[in-house]
Order: structure tokens, then sequence, then C-alpha cells
């Protein structure tokens, strides 16, 4: 619906847990091992990243227009008040900021200008100012067409049939598809303003902005199921994440592979014991079979466990408190590896 | 080839304007050269041209961002590959990418600030350079809102005894301003082309108004009964939102333009607008350089710009087909005020500088220091660099004259609007030049308009294209 019922949702799910500068990091995709952690902890992951470009004073002026409002209450924290709670809405966003992180925009600049070059050849029109600006995006649409062995029409007609396909296929709404599609430009066709569709279906711009980023997360997971859309597959390349470990991390995890321990790992790369188990974390947040049995045991997630499900908290001071022979690390692992199967 | 076989063949032109062959054979003769050409009159072909007669690549210092994309999308259209722009904008690995290709490259544009890097500067001094280009060479002898003192560091790349020819390009530049940009550009015995600045197909106009208020009203009932394409100038983005989302109400498709817009919706914005599915523009001075739209009928001031020079060059965008066009200013009291206060912001006062430059000798960071001596960012880089090149006293009397730059230019906008002779003239003086007033249209002091063709005809009436439902819209994009 809005900006304000994802902030919302998201200020649900810590309950009172985290600061509002932590929700920022979360939106905008800090790669640092807190926001990880967090993101992990509190089952946010679609949200992350989900705005790179936001700044702190749009934030700031979210937040306070949210308190003003009764809909928020900070001290310190955040928490959602009874009125906040009534507000945040029903509706299930769909997003997948976690496998995307911005990247998303990309693919829709690289369909911007492959669909605006596509509209004007098949109409014999060879020069237009492309409507995409970026080095990088006109340079990928170049050897995007360099690599077709097609005629311009033939691929044209083929981009539009997979087009249509995803838009039908892809469980967007009505208004998402209006979205997409107005967003295209081509010959004698320009794409519409966001004000201008604001005009048209009379919802305001960064609601819609959020649909449409929500539509090409959603467009881009049906295209990675789907094996017989080449086109557009090749046009997603690379925005998906492919590695989920920051570079430190994934050293860390190398050594890690050979059998140096924790401790090890921290004295030959001269960094922080807490930066090392930061990375721990990360890694088991990210990763397939991380063995985890290494630094924990199935009683010991089992107690920890009954203690959250007890104090309805995730928060580690008061787990530390029920269980003081346990580290702090020792205590995120098993808060980031959730409940144990039995 | 013959200058005019290339012409036809490379930009499907039949003959020269005045003045391109001169300044294209001078250059091509290895003479520095300054060409002072009105706004839309084909500057551009005077170093697109000569490029394809001679060797080595053709460096064009350029000073805005779209101004740079607008002419290498301008050169592709002409089927040249071979245009690189370099500018803040690109990230780091795009801008590596360009520099480790130079080579490869024709046209290669560079903002002043990247030219003068010192690695930048060394890739571009390597290369077999034809010439030498200094776009909007008139921002040499400008300060204020975007001052560029890399501007001014531009002589360190033309003093040096071997290179190879700078033209300069510029469309209002009067006896002063053409001496800054010869002697910073270090010019050798230039030659210098220059056509009369006035636009014989534009028509003047100034209305007094008692508020603001009264001018809004006018603009909405002019936009209702004369016809575009048209822009209007307005003097911030709020307003430019504003005032487009008012226009709009009146069913007459309208947008705002300014830098505080995405890119990508810019783009969309400058499309339609040459597209003619946007009728008017309310823009912030971002808008303009850089803008092809050849039909734009009209130009509305709804705020006093700071210079005529500003003034010439935003009117300039109208008439570039050469049909009439009709340029308004509205005027109330308070605009003088206005106006200089914006002005001024920017200059910092002997205090200031004294104080800020007491901040940085007892080492406080240049930013932090801004911030104490309550500097706006353009101040503190305009003092960076006065104070890099010459003691406080003498950058306190460089400020000072700076301020009556300014203060002068103000005055003669002032003059302008109460001027009761003809508006056409008042102009062109300020460039140092005469005209009579012209025997029709001339403007509105002249009480010689004939307006009728303005009038917007019944049929023209705003018709609501209906949005195409979406898959129609796949099918008409891509068939
Ligand atoms: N010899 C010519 N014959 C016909 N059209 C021309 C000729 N030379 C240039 N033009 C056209 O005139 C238009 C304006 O040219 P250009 O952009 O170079 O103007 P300019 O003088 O640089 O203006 P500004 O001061 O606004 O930058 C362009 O569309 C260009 O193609
Ligand atoms: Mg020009
Ligand atoms: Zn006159």
């Amino acid at each position: 619906m809005s900006f304000d019922s994802i902030l919302l949702t998201i200020f649900q799910r810590l309950h009172g847990e985290r600061s509002a500068q932590g929700v920022y990091h979360i939106l905008r995709g800090k790669r640092s091992g807190q926001t990880l952690q967090d993101v992990e902890y509190y089952q946010v992951k679609s949200y992350y990243a989900l705005l790179p470009q936001l700044t702190a004073g749009e934030f700031q002026q979210a937040l306070e227009r949210m308190q003003a409002d009764g809909l928020i209450y900070i001290n310190e924290l955040v928490y959602v008040t009874a009125k906040g709670q009534m507000a945040t809405g029903s509706e299930m966003w769909r997003f997948n900021g976690w496998n995307y992180r911005g990247r998303e925009r990309e693919f829709a600049r690289r369909l911007a200008l492959l669909v605006q070059t596509l509209s004007n050849l098949r109409s014999s029109e060879t020069t237009f100012m492309p409507i995409q600006k970026e080095l990088p995006t006109q340079q990928f649409v170049k050897g995007f067409l360099r690599n077709q062995s097609s005629s311009m029409i033939s691929l044209s007609t083929s981009l539009r049939k997979e087009l249509e396909h995803v838009l039908t296929n892809s469980s967007l709404t009505d208004l998402q598809r209006m979205i997409v599609s107005s967003r295209l430009t081509g010959y004698r066709l320009t794409a519409s303003t966001w004000e201008q569709m604001t005009d048209r279906v009379n919802l305001p711009v960064k609601t819609l902005q959020l649909y449409y980023i929500e539509a090409l997360h959603i467009m881009l997971d049906f295209i990675q199921q789907r094996p017989n859309l080449p086109l557009l597959t090749e046009l997603a390349a690379g925005c998906k994440v492919d590695t989920y470990l920051t570079q430190s991390a994934e050293r860390t995890r190398k050594l890690f592979e050979r059998g140096y321990s924790v401790e090890q790992i921290a004295s030959l790369r001269n960094l922080k014991l807490s930066t090392i188990e930061d990375h721990f974390i990360e890694m088991a947040s990210n990763m397939d079979g991380f063995p985890y049995k290494d630094f924990i045991t199935e009683e010991q997630i089992d107690v920890v466990w009954r203690h959250v499900e007890q104090l309805q908290t995730k928060r580690l001071r008061l787990l530390k408190q029920q269980c003081p022979e346990l580290s702090y690390f020792q205590l995120r692992l098993i808060i980031m590896i959730g409940r144990s199967e039995s | 080839m013959e200058l005019q076989d290339v012409l036809r063949q490379k930009f499907g032109y039949e003959s020269f304007r005045p003045g391109q062959q001169e300044v294209i054979t001078e250059l091509l003769a290895g003479r520095d050269t300054v060409a002072i050409f009105p706004t839309g009159t084909g500057k551009s072909l005077c170093y697109q041209l000569p490029a394809y007669m001679v060797d080595g690549a053709v460096i064009i210092i350029s000073p805005l961002v779209a101004l740079m994309e607008d002419q290498v999308a301008n050169l592709r259209k002409h089927k040249e590959k071979r245009v690189v722009a370099i500018n803040s904008f690109l990230s780091r690995q795009e801008k590596e990418l360009a520099l480790s290709t130079l080579a490869h490259y024709k046209f290669i544009f560079l903002s002043p600030e990247m030219v003068m890097q010192q690695h930048v500067r060394q890739l571009v001094q390597q290369l077999p350079i034809a010439f030498f280009v200094v776009d909007e060479a008139h921002c040499i002898s400008e300060w204020g809102f975007d001052f560029r003192p890399d501007y001014l560091r531009l002589k360190e790349l033309f003093s040096v005894l071997e290179r190879a020819p700078v033209l300069a390009l510029t469309a209002t530049a009067n006896e002063k301003v053409v001496e800054d940009i010869t002697t910073y550009l270090h010019m050798r015995k230039p030659h210098i082309e220059r056509q009369s600045i006035d636009r014989p197909n534009i028509s003047y106009r100034v209305m007094h108004m008692d508020n603001e208020w009264v001018k809004t009203e006018w603009i909405i009932q002019r936009l209702a009964t004369t016809i575009g394409p048209g822009v209007i100038y307005v003097a911030s983005r709020k307003r430019a939102d504003e005032l487009a989302a008012m226009i709009r109400e009146t069913g007459i498709p309208t947008a705002s333009y300014h830098g505080g817009k995405e890119q990508d919706e810019r783009s969309i914005i400058q499309q339609q607008f040459v597209q003619g599915e946007l009728e008017w523009i309310c823009a912030t001075n971002a808008f303009g350089m850089g803008i092809h739209k050849d039909d734009i009928r009209q130009v509305i001031h709804e705020h006093l710009p700071a210079t005529p020079s500003a003034y010439i060059q935003e009117v300039g965008r109208a008439g570039r087909d050469g049909e009439k066009a009709a340029a308004t200013l509205l005027y109330s009291k308070r605009d003088i005020q206005k106006v200089k206060f914006i002005v001024y912001e920017d200059l910092p006062d002997e205090q200031q500088t004294l104080y800020y430059h007491s901040l940085l000798q007892s080492e406080t960071k240049s930013q932090l220091a801004a911030e104490q001596a309550g500097l706006s960012e353009v101040a503190s880089r305009l003092l960076d660099y006065y104070l890099e090149q010459s003691d406080v006293e003498n950058v306190i009397r460089q400020i000072h004259q700076i301020y009556q730059v300014k203060e002068k230019q103000i005055a003669e906008m002032e003059c302008y609007v109460k001027s009761d002779s003809c508006l056409r003239e008042k102009l062109v003086q300020f460039f140092g030049e005469n005209t009579s007033p012209a025997e029709a249209d001339c403007c509105s002091n002249c009480q010689n308009l004939d307006d009728d063709w303005l009038i917007k005809s019944e049929t023209s009436t705003e018709q609501v294209v209906e949005a195409l439902q979406w898959r129609e819209r796949l099918h008409q994009l891509l068939g």
C-alpha cells in the first residue's frame, strides 16, 4: 500500500527490539554483520535493500510523520502502537529484496532501452535519443543485440511474446501490469512519468514506485524459474545476487574450510575476534549446510529456544542472563539457525 | 574532400549557415578561433565537421552533463560511434573503462574538473589531438551559481608551447568576455567570428504585474488561449512542481523539469516534450542547454534571470526552426530584491572571507570552516580557488570585483524590464551590439506586435489520449 505500511510491517516484526537506525540499514541494504543478522532473526529478508537510495532525511521525515500520527512510539527503540497495528493493513507484500538488492532496477533499465531500441528499429527508425543514459546499461544492450542472430523484427516479436507471457502468468496485479508497461518507451510512444500515472490511478507516487519494485521482483523470480524465456533470461543476467557473503566473510570461509579455528583466523587475518564471529553469523545465515555443530549442541539449541518462547524475546542480553554458560556468539548462532528440527 | 561535400554527405545539410565556413577554415588552418553565434544557429557543426578533415582526437570541454550527453547522442545520430563523455556522473569503473580505451575515440567530451585531474590530463596529452573545443566558453568569465574554478584552471592546459588549436564557442559574449576567453585560454592571435546576437524571429515582451498571484493568473489564462510548445522558467524546483500541477489541472499536458528529478524521469519528460506529448514545461535553469526541440513557440519567465546572458540563453531555446516565437518576461517589483538575495547568498562578504581564512590557517578542515563561516558550497569553492592563488587581501578585492560585476548584471536586467524603448535594442546593447527595432513583431515597447499567430485555434483543443491497455501497448511497441 504505502511506504508507511512497509515501515510498520518491519517495525512490528522487530517488536521493539531495534532502533529506527537498524531499519534504515535494512532498507538501504547495509552489508554489516548486525544488519544481516537482523534480517534473518526477524524474518525481514524480503525487505532487505529495497530502497538503496533512501536518504536519511526522507526516512527521518517518515518517522516524524508516523510519530505525529500516533502510529509508532520511539524511545530509543521503536514500538508500534495499537493504532499503528491497525494501520499496517493486511496486504502481503511480495518483495524479494534479499535476492535482488537494488539490481532489479538495472534489469528495468536494460529492458527499457532494449524495448526502445527494437521498437524504433522495427519501424526503420535508426536515430533516437536513448532513454537510458548509463554507460553500463547501454553497453549491455549493445552487447545483447550483437549476440543475436535473428532479424530485429523477429527479435522484437519474440521479446513481446516473452513479456506478454511473463505479465500474464506471473501473478502480477492489473495495476502492476499497467505500471510495468507504462514505463516502456518506443517508437512514437513514450513512457509515462510517475506523476502522470498518479493522475490516472489516484495513488501516491511512492506507492506506485513500491508496486513497481515488487513487480520487478515477481517478474525476475518468474523468469528465473522458466526455461522458455531466453531473451528475458539473458536480460536478467547478473541481477540476482550470486554470492551472498561479503568479500571479507568469503575470505574467512575459505580459511575455515582449510581447518583453521575462529581464533586462528582472527590472528591470521589480524582482525578482531568479534569481526570473525560476525563472518560466521553471516555464513550461517547464507550457506546451506553450515556446520553449526562445531560450535553448539542440539541440547543448547533446545534450551535457548525454550527461553525464547517463554520470554517472548530474542534479545541477547536477556537470554544471556538465562544461559550464562553460553557466549554471545553461541547465542547469536542459535537464534540464527532457528529451532532445531526435533 | 571539399568542405561542402562533407557537409552534404556527413550531415545532410545543403549549405553553411553564416559564419560556419569561416570558423572551420580558420581552425583547419591551425588558428585559435572564437565563434560567437546566437543560440541554436549551429556552433556544434564548427567542430563536428572539421573533425573529419584532420587526424587525431577532438577534445571537447563542456560545462554540463546534460549538454555533453546531448552532444554525444547527436553525434551518434550522425552515425558516429567513436564518441565518449567522461564526467563526474560516471562511476569509478565506468570512468576507468572509458579512460583505458581513450585512444579509440574521435570525439572526447570532458568536464573541466575531469580534464584538470592529473592522470586524466596526462592521458589526454598523450593522445594525438586534432584540436580542442571549449563549449559555452562564456562560463570562463561568469561567476555565480555554477562558478567553475576549473574553467579558469584550463589555462594550464593551454599555456604549453606546442599544442593543437583551440576553438571557443559561445552565444553570449561582449568585448570583456571575449577578452577573458582569449586570455584564460592562452589563445594566440585568435580569429574572432561574430554573428549578431539578435534573433529576428523572436519577439520580446515585458509585462509588469502587481504580485505573484497575478502572474499565476496571467500564465493560466495565457496557456488557455495561446499555443505551445513552450517553456516557463521559474525560480525554484518547488515552484516548478507547483505551477506544473496547476496547469495540468486545466487539462494542458505539462510537466516540471529540474535537477531534483531522477534521471529516468527527466529522460521521459524530455522525450515526451520533443515528441509533442507534452505541451508545456515548467523548469528551473536546469532545463535549457542540451534540449533539442526546434519548434518551441513561447518562452515565459516568471522570475527575473540574474544576467542578460542567462536570459538570452533561455529565450534562445525558442524558434530554432526559424519560425516566429514569443518571449515574455513577467516582472513584479519585488523581483529585483529576490534575485539579489539569491545571487549574493553565494558571494562571501569581507568578514566571512577573513574568518574562513583564519579558520583554514588554524588547520580547520575546509568543509567545517565553510560551515562555521556560514558559506554556501559555491561560496567556499570560490574562496578555495582564490585563496590558492593569492593572499587574503587580494582575494577580498577580487570578490569585491565579482560583486560589482554581479551588481551590474542585475542592474542591466532591471534596466531591461523598466525600459520604455525597444527591448531588442536594449538586450543586444548589453553585448556591445547595435540594432534597430524590427519593422514588425519587435517588442512590447515598439507596440508593433501582432499576436494572431499565437492564438490557439478552436480545433487544437487538447485531446485526452486514453491510456492504452498493457497488452495493446506491448503490441504497439514491439509488434
Ligand atoms: N548548416 C546547417 N544547415 C542546417 N541546419 C544546421 C546547420 N548547422 C547546424 N544546423 C542545425 O541547427 C541546430 C542547432 O545547432 P547547435 O546545437 O549546434 O546550436 P548551438 O549554436 O550550439 O546552440 P546553443 O547556443 O543553444 O548551444 C541543430 O539541429 C543542427 O543540426
Ligand atoms: Mg551548443
Ligand atoms: Zn522593439
